[in-house]
């Protein structure tokens, strides 16, 4: 290897990109020139020189978001190719999509019903006035989740509340205008969703019928929502599989909501089903009330113990457990080692979400909050006031830069309703699926 | 978890729907891609956002990546087109940001002031630490070009040709910017006087 060539190679050398036989070669030139040694001394000196120079630790912060993003890309990806079908999807992706197209077929409906219940009116006000004349915040019946304005989400204790035949003085003129109804219901569930489409025909009617007149009013905002139910659609699927193998949920009201709306479904006449209590709290006093001031009192106190690290944190990431639950719970245990404050981050295809419980002293869930974000960029915040039995003495929903179709009642079925302690924090104990 | 499995080996299994790959490829990759960040912007709020974006765009971007493809090559493509267009965007603006220094104490302060020369006890750290904003200073002071290179081939580990590919440059160009990347920071450590000691270190 003549001067100029070895010399040329002094770069590779130093960074070891030549092959064995070429680093020979220049080695052999190096060790009858002093010229290349000692540019070879100096590429050495520099770099190691530079190499003193501490590397930047970048913050560990953005890390976590990262991985949520990889999850649910994951997630997404498996999906796609149909590998397998996250749990978790149902939990999050199809509760959307099942709530996108129930707004959806509720919106058609409720549009007919208006008509109807306007036609009503006209010809016997007697006995139509009372449904059609029937504060929003009176409407007593969410079946299921209805994406909405915080307005319509402060229905209080609504989700637990089995459908209200109390306000069914409503109009006969249901019974006329079912088929037509069904109808409608039938080719809207034959499009986006077959698998969410028969519980969305069940959930339908009572909405349909006690909501009318608060979701006319809100029609153009829902609209608006309802967009995202054909792109979810492709995660409806799973729900008939997961749904099915869902395990053991202590707490069924999901279910329990469904039979009781479908016995009070039109057509049957039947009014069947515990007179709904009047909610205790409006719209305009829910604020200072008594009720929504204990709960305050407790949210005030456990942060203040966790801040002043009175309470044992324990944490556990869920990546060991699988992608498909729970990704992170941490719990700031009181005595006994119950949860006083319990933070979980959920997610799934559509929506990262974090869940934050608060637990007053007898171990009791007396607040919620759900945060995060959904794909499309909405931000969610959402709060949840229970009294000491478990109902929810006020619900309300915000939303930020866009809308995405949340559930505005809460799901039961994602609230820990008892103080959990640190056998949640192990694999195996259903984690990310109660 | 397997610290060896190659990051290409990693991107396909990402790719299946395994986030733990990703999470590896993470762990790996993290560090160096916000040194390259932070040594080519000179700015860890700007890193500390590009870093992320990267990482963001690697998510979403995982399923077009292509097998054949070395992935540091695509990982540091994309920080680099994020980091150029973040600039120019800049440029338009009129920010004087990319002017503004860094790390002040190594950047712009008169550079031997720095140096607290009666220091009685010098260890180890309290040297680097002395050391720090001299070598902060000579990375600095390159073109940006050659900047690149050389935080490229240095810190990130990328052979001569992988560089080639993530800045867009024949393989030459890239060895001779690295040679005069060399070259400047050696007279700038000679001018700080830190090649002497540099040098014992590197005495065999």
């Amino acid at each position: 290897m003549n001067h100029q060539d070895a010399r040329e190679k002094l770069l590779d050398l130093a960074y070891g990109e030549l092959s064995r036989r070429e680093a020979a070669e220049v080695e052999a030139h190096l060790a009858g020139c002093p010229e290349c040694r000692a540019e070879r001394d100096r590429i050495a000196a520099t770099r190691a020189a530079m190499r003193r120079l501490e590397p930047e630790v970048p913050p560990a912060a953005g890390e976590r978001i990262l991985l949520a993003a990889a999850r649910q890309a994951a997630d997404r990806q498996r999906e796609r190719s149909g590998v397998l079908v996250p749990r978790w999807v149902w939990r999050v992706s199809f509760t959307t999509v099942l709530v996108a197209v129930v707004g959806a077929v509720t919106l058609q409906i409720v549009g007919m019903r208006e008509r109807t219940v306007r036609e009503e009116l006209r010809g016997a006000p007697e006995r139509a006035a009372p449904t059609a004349e029937a504060p929003a915040a009176q409407a007593p019946a969410l079946p299921g989740p209805v994406p909405a304005r915080p307005e319509e989400a402060k229905l209080a204790k609504s989700a637990e509340r089995p459908a209200a035949p109390a306000r069914k003085e409503a109009p006969p003129a249901a019974a006329p205008e079912a088929p037509q109804a069904m109808a409608k219901r039938d080719g809207e569930k034959a499009r986006p969703a077959p698998a969410a489409a028969p519980a969305v025909a069940e959930q339908a009617p009572p909405a349909e019928r006690s909501l009318a007149q608060a979701r006319a009013k809100v029609a153009d905002q829902a609209v608006g929502a309802a967009p995202p139910a054909p792109a979810a659609a492709g995660a409806a699927p799973s729900a008939d599989v997961t749904a099915g193998e869902s395990p053991a949920r202590p707490a069924a009201k999901g279910e329990a909501k469904l039979g009781s709306a479908e016995s009070a479904a039109p057509g049957t006449g039947s009014p069947a089903g515990p007179v709904a209590k009047e909610p205790r709290l409006t719209a305009r006093d829910w604020k200072g009330s008594p009720e929504i001031e204990a709960v305050r009192g407790i949210v005030r106190d456990v942060d203040r113990r966790v801040r002043a690290g009175k309470l044992q944190m324990s944490a556990r990431p869920f990546q060991a457990c699988g992608p498909l639950e729970d990704a992170e719970r941490r719990i700031y245990a009181g005595s006994g080692g119950r949860a006083a404050k319990f933070v979980r981050q959920a997610g799934g295809a559509e929506a990262a979400l974090t869940f934050e419980e608060y637990y007053d002293d007898a171990g009791r869930l007396r607040y919620v909050f759900i945060h995060g974000g959904a794909v499309n960029g909405a931000l969610l915040e959402h709060r949840i006031w229970l009294d000491p039995e478990g109902n929810r003495l006020w619900e309300e929903q915000k939303l930020r830069r866009g809308s995405y179709p949340f559930p505005a009642a809460w799901p039961e079925r994602d609230l820990w309703l008892a103080a959990p302690g640190a056998e949640v924090l192990g694999c195996g104990n259903g984690a990310g699926i109660r | 978890m397997q610290t060896d499995e190659s990051d290409e080996r990693l991107m396909a299994r990402f790719q299946g729907g395994d986030a733990s790959a990703f999470e590896a490829l993470l762990h790996r990759h993290r560090g160096p891609v916000y040194n390259f960040l932070v040594r080519t912007t000179r700015d860890r709020g700007r890193a500390e956002d590009l870093l992320q974006e990267t990482w963001l765009k690697v998510v979403t971007a995982a399923p077009r990546w292509e097998k054949r493809a070395r992935f540091t090559t695509w990982l540091y493509t994309i920080a680099r087109n994020l980091s150029v267009d973040e600039a120019r965007r800049a440029a338009l603006r009129g920010a004087e940001r990319l002017e503004a220094p860094a790390d002040p104490a190594g950047e712009r302060r008169p550079l031997l002031e720095t140096v607290a020369s009666d220091d009685p006890l010098p260890d180890r750290s309290a040297e680097s630490a002395m050391l720090r904003p001299r070598l902060q200073a000579a990375l600095a002071s390159l073109p940006e070009e050659q900047r690149e290179v050389f935080v490229l081939r240095e810190y990130a580990g990328l052979p001569f040709q992988e560089i080639a590919a993530v800045t867009g440059v024949p393989e030459n160009t890239v060895k001779s910017r690295m040679r005069y990347a060399l070259d400047g920071l050696r007279r700038r450590l000679e001018e700080m006087g830190v090649t002497a000691e540099a040098a014992e270190v590197a005495a065999p």
